[in-house]
């Protein structure tokens, strides 16, 4: 009922929409996501992903292992200390001049500012570097390719694959997550929410006056959203399965407040309406 | 020209598809083979090796990590992975105690986003706890890492004439699970993994 509801309302204001548009929010939410988390990091980069880090780059030799240190600066040996702020601005301009300019130009800052945040920020495989470092450059990607090749075909060849990518992380995720007991019974939910790092202990003592099984209801409705993603591809079954997009980004709004990672948590809702909210049959 | 241009956009997306699909299924699968089995059995295991041979294939790591598809896509999946928190303790000659607390007291960073950038690491200190793995490389590798964050320590410090020594631990974090909170309320507990003692000279030989 709900769901026929919410679909007939936005199908009209759908109609209108096409994968230009979904392509157009993508760029300029993302860009303007990197701004704000640029401008966040400016205090702080100096001492993180330079040569003045708590971990040197020489032991980062050591702790990579066999795998090649992924690192632009290493190989070109530059010292990234004095660069820092000037890194983190360019990367701020290009994000800027890639909303601004016309189509025909946009894949030349998105590339510039790609190769300065693989340059800069994730300069080490396994330090200083989580989720979102690696969505942002796999967003930029995306956006790369679907403004250099302008035909229809191919955009939405490329598009498709993105929508692709999105639920199919989706599934892998529920699937891993139903493999584990502990998802079962609202000890991973309890868990995550406590964590001393990651969890955001404001909210430590509410979670105690809820009830066990509000953890357990909610580990399940986590597990059934992410493992029906994929339900979001197939055009016919849409008017049922809108809700899920919605309880996705309500999940993800809740990781970005209860959880410390509230750039992760935005830019997967940025792939999410990107990939789902502008939908049109192609 | 856009026959070309149609068969170099399909080649892309095979590959994109690929890259994403080989990463997400494989790191997911070695988590759970891992999580329900020991490292003994597991090594036995013909499946489990071929998926770690794939994983370690050289030319698919750096594609994907330089595109940035190397992520896995299981979010605190299978299970969540506990915090590993480090104390020190600044000890002058006597073994008095100059001054004590967790890292986060020593080593400030103005944002909060900046610390889960560099505690990332310190998750892989649990690994310590499997048995086969404690004579093996790791423990160098965390004894490396608590030297490293005692010279910053030792570096931002103005009164390093006093100092004689660290004496620093790691531990695991754990809060009370949901089935044990009736009975054990708030109660923090810390389980002692690694500690070890780092002097001052030894701090002093590292130059940079």
């Amino acid at each position: 009922m709900l769901a026929n509801h919410l679909y007939k309302k936005l199908s009209i204001s759908h109609s209108n929409y096409s994968i230009k548009t979904a392509i157009s929010f993508f760029n300029i939410s993302l860009n303007l996501l990197i701004i704000i988390n640029m401008l966040h990091l400016l205090e702080d980069a100096k001492y993180l992903f330079t040569n003045h880090s708590p971990i040197k780059e020489q032991f980062l030799l050591i702790f990579n292992g066999n795998k090649p240190l992924n690192t632009v600066s290493h190989y070109l040996s530059i010292n990234m200390y004095d660069l820092s702020n000037a890194c983190i601005i360019s990367i701020i301009m290009m994000s800027v001049l890639s909303i601004i300019i016309p189509i025909n130009w946009k894949p030349l800052p998105l590339i510039i500012s790609f190769l300065l945040y693989q340059m800069f920020v994730r300069t080490y495989t396994e330090f200083y570097v989580y989720g979102y470092d690696s969505y942002v450059l796999m967003s930029y990607i995306y956006l790369i390719l679907l403004f250099s090749f302008k035909d229809k075909i191919s955009e939405i060849l490329f598009f498709n694959v993105f929508r692709l990518h999105v639920s199919i992380s989706y599934l892998i995720s529920g699937l891993t997550k139903i493999a584990g007991f502990n998802w079962w019974n609202g000890e991973s939910i309890w868990k995550a929410i406590h964590l001393y790092y990651l969890s955001n202990n404001n909210f430590w003592e509410y979670y105690d006056k809820l009830p066990d099984y509000f953890f357990i209801i909610s580990g399940w409705i986590v597990m059934i959203v992410q493992l029906s993603m994929p339900l979001l591809l197939i055009h016919t079954l849409r008017r049922y399965t809108t809700i899920l997009l919605y309880m996705n980004l309500l999940i993800h709004c809740f990781i970005g407040i209860f959880l410390n990672l509230p750039f992760f948590a935005s830019i997967m809702i940025i792939w999410n309406v990107t990939a789902f909210y502008f939908y049109d049959k192609f | 020209m856009s026959k070309l241009k149609y068969a170099l956009s399909k080649l892309i997306c095979i590959l994109i598809f690929f890259l994403f699909s080989y990463n997400g299924f494989i790191i997911s699968a070695i988590s759970i083979c891992e999580f329900y089995y020991d490292q003994k059995e597991l090594s036995n295991n013909l499946l489990y090796q071929f998926l770690c041979k794939l994983s370690n294939n050289k030319a698919l790591y750096v594609l994907s990590s330089y595109t940035g598809f190397d992520t896995g896509y299981g979010f605190f999946a299978p299970n969540v992975a506990s915090d590993c928190v480090i104390k020190i303790k600044i000890l002058d000659k006597n073994n008095h105690i100059i001054e004590e607390g967790y890292i986060d007291n020593f080593i400030k960073f103005k944002r909060r986003e900046s610390y889960i950038r560099f505690w990332g690491y310190t998750k892989k200190f649990v690994d310590l706890l499997d048995s086969l793995k404690q004579d093996s490389i790791s423990i160098k590798l965390t004894d490396i890492y608590i030297k490293q964050i005692c010279r910053c320590v030792y570096n931002e410090r103005n009164d390093t004439n006093n100092i004689d020594h660290f004496e620093s631990s790691v531990y695991i974090f754990d809060y009370p699970k949901l089935s044990e909170r009736k009975y054990k309320g708030n109660e923090i507990s810390l389980y002692e993994i690694r500690k070890i003692y780092v002097s001052k000279s030894s701090l002093q030989k590292i130059i940079y």
